[in-house]
């Protein structure tokens, strides 16, 4: 890939052409366009197509004026009657397809005989709106073959020509299957009655997949025909196409016009297409059915429910709770004690939409003690339930319950985001079921405030495993960054008071994750501890820093620490809060960048600070990244940024 | 739709198909459903199609999945579906993957349930529309066409086809995006007033030309260029660069990024059913192999005065400061979303929120939540419930017309009116005249688009 400094475009030019209104757009004089064709001329493929580029500029530049835009059509046609290349045509066929009118059409015409160009030519033809050009494809058609055929005949289909209906007609008995159905898909296109009546004759002249592609184009010309409005007819074909000898995909496709156009009237045909054998064709019929609103549609799911297989009735279960009637909720219960494990699982999930708060037990009982996929439905039921009294129940449920049923109400309360559940959940952290302290440590991520900060660091401190101590750490930084105002000075207060290494680790990490200018001094002191896992877990709470405050003590330690590992992890810290965003004038966070350079003896740290130096455009990280260019190791680095800077610097 | 019970084509196909030869006499107990694995029958049944980049990653996380099964894969370039046979064989345990070039030849096959479709999107409405008439649903990678009209004829087959169709926005499955968009819709940073997106570009660089030569044997390149103009093999042509070549796609606002930025911006405007009233925007276009918009600035209005900028990196990085927060990142992309009351810049590496403390808001159950955490499963699960999928038809649709609006109005360099109820450019045939294209013959739309302005 060449870089191209010089034809980067300012965005200043494009600004310009956002401020000009089409009317005040100043034309490019037709002249511009002589020496773009004559390099044209002679493309073939493998060349540069950078004049392709420049003509695809002008005829743009030029969409407002019809007048230019008449004379560059002229032009190209001239230019394609030429001794130009092959390759080069077909070029100027894409462009002239946005602008060519009925002057056109005599030219495109010809070249439609020509292999080379037929399928150009007949693409620019399709676009060109105004009878002239369907009579030009009609007359095509006759002495077409082949390919080129059935691309008229699709074009005409497009079109709409009603004019071509007859012709179209006689094509259905061609001997080349491609043709047929080309012919079909245009009829239903055109949908008007005589072309309905061809289709109509096609199905009982067909056979084999060809009848079945008919029988398919007389529906879709039913939809054309509900599109412009004539609903009558379209409902006579539909009906006559959900008739059992038909195949069940034409059935389906019959169904979904009769359900969108009538609605309820079309309950009696979507209920018996639900116990088709296809399985296809009953997916299809539930969905159509929950597409039609209202209590009927809901009864004729209920009602039938009993008498579909599981797959069926997992399909109404989840339509019966996405449609919210309450009606539906005894059914819903009574697919609980189903069989079927999928149907208990769909049933726990339609539960979580139709519930209230008397299903919080039967659903945290499911969540304890159900097999996978019903577990998991009814977790996501629990912590999905809607309505104001359902959190209530849960903070009352966590009191009288025990156990895992008490471990999965205190995880939905965390999931839930109830607010109202922290006191429990802060009790709970000291019950005495270890699976019941995990899931209240956890939930009070989401759900601790203030008041729940010095339960929070008890437990830190007198965590006895390494995960217990991971959940405490995560929740407390959690808690305190929500928690207004921010209790860090409990934090510090704890850290002062316990001696043990583990703690102090975890109490620094949860100082890091916090961001609070408060605990800076203590940061401090402590990368200067004589424990080495001291000083470095200090050096990663000021790298977790959210704001630049830290910058100076990091890079103090880059500086001067006598251990190489926590110079490298200082240096790293040091560029990531560069990298922060800030107010800071970009040569500033260029000398910074610099000082990191100079400390940095290994490639990736040099690599870093490379990549951001794009981001602070100026001269100072021009020159930074330009002295970097005689270093092996970062050599394609540097060459990239100075590229990147130069650009961001031409377009400042 | 199955028209052969799938226990009785399994049956047919061990007897019959060359693919089947080698069944190893051991059979896992999981094939067999013990264990409490889904049993063979209750297993949805794939067929992948296109197996590049995207194609082959998603058949491979679709191997993943216990209840679901990959029954065959479609490339027209053979290296590319042996290999993925191989893949899916070992994970199987036996050599049951069928290969196809034809992707008509797979989803003829009864006994598939659904198909993953990556071909890229000068394919995709095609595959889209055969795959809903023969009753299959699909995880279609985005963008989902090359044209408002053809995506609006994928959505016509869907809809009609009663099947689930899921496009390959999977940001909308990650806890960043769906947290920034949880915030957002309740309200949390005010009334939204200002999406700002980011996306690929800005590097104005130029390519060395192409060198057309013999298609190499293994790839059925007429099949490869299917609807599109003819063009010349070359090894640059079947690379990435396809990715940036009009006749294909939009390139880096469209298919090559874009469209996951538009896709969140709709998804977090509520307006995945409608869209915006106007575009206007600059493009700088490249002028190599490649001639989609290499730089670009564009922006939309909504009719609630929402207002969306989609512009490459670079150019976001000057007009929206926020876009800092995603310097250290791998790609940096995202999109910045700005409320009366703070905002929140959002990739797929991170989010920031002012006020910060929005960050580790947890949105309650009675407020709006948008669920899913895993887009495959998402889309397993709502073919078995029938339910729509996290970035559903309607959403492709919507979000595919933005990248077509933004291309369109940076070629004709003015500003465009939009219509999002009948999908069009009112009274502007100029702009009109570029919602469709032609398709190479024999190809066409087989569900016929809708009159436009009807």
């Amino acid at each position: 890939m060449i870089r191209r400094n010089a034809t980067l475009v300012v965005f200043a030019v494009i600004a310009a052409a956002q401020a000009q209104s089409p009317a005040g757009r100043t034309m490019r004089p037709m002249a511009e366009l002589e020496p773009v064709l004559a390099k044209i001329a002679t493309f073939q493929h493998g060349q540069s197509r950078q004049e392709l580029g420049q003509l695809m500029e002008f005829v743009n530049d030029s969409v407002s004026s019809q007048s230019q835009l008449r004379q560059i059509e002229l032009r190209l046609l001239r230019f394609l009657e030429s001794s130009a290349t092959p390759a080069a045509k077909a070029l100027v066929f894409d462009q002239l397809a946005f602008i060519a009118t009925d002057a056109s059409i005599p030219l495109l015409v010809s070249m439609q005989a020509r292999p080379e160009t037929a399928e150009t030519a007949r693409f620019v033809l399709e676009r060109i709106p105004g009878p002239a050009a369907d009579e030009a494809l009609r007359r095509m058609l006759a002495s077409a073959t082949g390919n080129v055929k059935i691309g008229i005949i699709n074009s005409l289909g497009r079109r709409r020509d009603r004019q071509s209906v007859a012709a179209l007609e006689a094509l259905i008995s061609s001997s080349n299957r491609g043709i047929t159905e080309a012919a079909l898909a245009a009829l239903a296109g055109i949908a008007d009655p005589p072309a309905l009546k061809a289709l109509a004759a096609a199905r009982t002249k067909l056979s084999g997949p060809l009848r079945e592609a008919a029988s398919e184009a007389y529906v879709a010309c039913a939809d054309q025909l509900a599109r412009r409005g004539d609903k009558a007819s379209a409902i006579r074909m539909y009906r006559e196409m959900i008739a059992p000898q038909q195949s069940p995909g034409v059935r389906i496709q019959a169904l979904a016009g009769l359900a969108r156009l009538e609605g309820r009237n079309a309950l009696p045909a979507l209920t018996t297409a639900m116990h088709s054998k296809d399985r296809g064709e009953q997916a299809s019929a539930i969905m159509f059915l929950d597409g039609i609103p209202g209590p009927d549609s809901t009864k004729a799911m209920v009602s039938e429910f009993a008498r579909l297989a599981a797959p069926g009735q997992v399909r109404i279960l989840a339509a019966l709770a996405d449609r919210g009637d309450p009606s539906a909720k005894q059914l819903v219960l009574a697919a609980l004690k189903s069989n079927s494990g999928d149907v208990r699982a769909a049933g726990l999930r339609a539960l979580g939409k139709l519930g209230d708060e008397s299903s919080v037990i039967v659903l945290a009982e499911a969540a304890a003690d159900r097999p996978a996929p019903e577990q998991d439905a009814a977790r996501q039921s629990l912590w999905g339930l809607r309505g104001l009294k359902i959190d209530a129940a849960i903070v009352e449920a966590i009191g009288s319950r025990s156990g895992k049923v008490k471990a999965e109400l205190i995880a939905a309360a965390g999931e839930r985001g109830a607010v109202s559940a922290a006191d429990a959940l802060a009790q709970a952290v000291h019950d005495g079921d270890q699976e019941v302290q995990r899931a209240a440590l956890r939930a009070l991520k989401n759900v601790g405030g203030s008041g729940q900060v010095p339960a929070l660091v008890d437990v830190l401190v007198k965590a006895a495993t390494l995960s217990d101590r991971r959940d405490a750490t995560q929740t407390l930084s959690a808690v305190l960054r929500r928690s207004q105002p921010a209790l860090i000075s409990m934090v510090i207060r704890a850290y002062e008071a316990i001696p043990t290494v583990e703690s102090r680790l975890s109490l620094l990490e949860v100082m890091g994750q916090s961001s609070n200018d408060e605990a800076l001094p203590l940061l401090r002191g402590s990368l200067k501890d004589p424990n080495p896992e001291i000083g470095r877990a200090a050096i990663l709470a000021l790298t977790g820093w959210d704001s630049p405050a830290a910058l100076p003590d990091l890079l103090a330690i880059a500086r001067s620490a006598p251990d190489p590992a926590l110079k490298i992890l200082a240096l790293r810290g040091h560029v990531k809060l560069i990298a922060l965003p800030s107010q800071r004038p970009a040569s500033e966070s260029a000398r910074l960048l610099t000082e990191a350079m100079r400390l940095a003896n290994e490639p990736a740290e040099k690599r870093t600070v490379l990549s951001l130096l794009p981001a602070y455009p100026c001269q100072e990280s021009l020159q930074l990244a330009q002295g970097a260019l005689g270093d092996e190791s970062v050599a394609n680095e540097a060459k990239a940024a100075v590229a990147r800077i130069r650009i961001a610097l031409q377009q400042k | 739709m199955p028209l052969v019970k799938r226990r009785d084509f399994l049956k047919q196909a061990a007897v019959s198909a060359p693919a089947a030869i080698g069944f190893p006499m051991i059979v896992p107990s999981s094939v067999l459903g013990a264990d409490g694995a889904t049993p063979p029958s209750e297993r949805i049944t794939i067929g992948s199609i296109g197996l590049g980049r995207m194609g082959g990653g998603n058949t491979r996380s679709f191997l993943r999945y216990e209840d679901a099964r990959v029954l065959a894969v479609c490339d027209v370039q053979e290296s590319r579906r042996e290999q993925l046979k191989n893949t899916v064989d070992q994970r199987y345990g036996d050599k049951g993957c069928a290969t196809y070039n034809d992707y008509r030849e797979l989803l003829a096959r009864p006994d598939i349930d659904a198909v993953m479709i990556a071909t890229g999107e000068r394919w995709h409405p095609l595959i889209s529309i055969e795959a809903a008439r023969r009753g299959k649903s699909m995880y279609c990678e985005k963008p989902m066409a090359r044209t408002v009209e053809e995506a609006m004829a994928v959505r016509a087959a869907v809809q009609r086809a009663g099947v689930v169709f899921q496009l390959g926005t999977m940001q909308r499955s990650s806890y960043y995006f769906r947290h920034a968009c949880e915030l957002v819709r309740n309200g949390k940073i005010g009334q939204l007033q200002t999406i700002a997106m980011a996306s690929a570009g800005g590097n104005g660089s130029i390519l060395p030309p192409e060198v057309p030569k013999d298609v190499p044997p293994g790839i059925d390149w007429d099949l490869w260029l299917g609807p599109a103009p003819w063009a010349p093999y070359s090894d640059q042509r079947i690379g990435l660069n396809w990715l940036e070549i009009n006749d294909y796609g939009l390139g880096l606002m469209g298919g090559s990024w874009g469209i996951h930025e538009y896709d969140i911006a709709q998804w977090v405007n509520n307006t995945d059913h409608t869209g915006p009233i106007s575009v206007e925007g600059a493009a700088e276009f490249y002028k190599d192999i490649r001639d989609t918009a290499s730089m670009y600035d564009i922006e939309f209005l909504y009719a609630d005065g929402v207002r969306a900028h989609m512009m490459d990196l670079p150019t976001a990085r000057r007009r929206f400061w926020q876009f800092q927060h995603g310097r250290g990142e791998q790609r940096g992309y995202g999109d910045v979303l700005i409320g009366t009351e703070g905002w929140i810049f959002v990739s797929r590496e991170s989010v920031k929120t002012h006020p910060e403390s929005l960050m580790r808001t947890v949105i309650g159950p009675n407020e709006i939540r948008v669920r899913s955490s895993d887009h495959k499963r998402n889309f397993l699960d709502a073919i078995r419930t029938g339910r729509q999928p996290i970035s559903p038809i309607e959403a492709a649709v919507r979000g595919e017309s933005m990248c077509q609006m933004g291309d369109i109005a940076t070629r004709l360099k003015r500003k465009l009116r939009w219509d999002p109820g009948k999908e069009i450019f009112p009274d502007d045939a100029q702009a009109n005249s570029r919602l469709s294209r032609p398709m190479r013959s024999p190809w066409r739309l087989e569900t016929p688009g809708p009159s436009r302005g009807a």
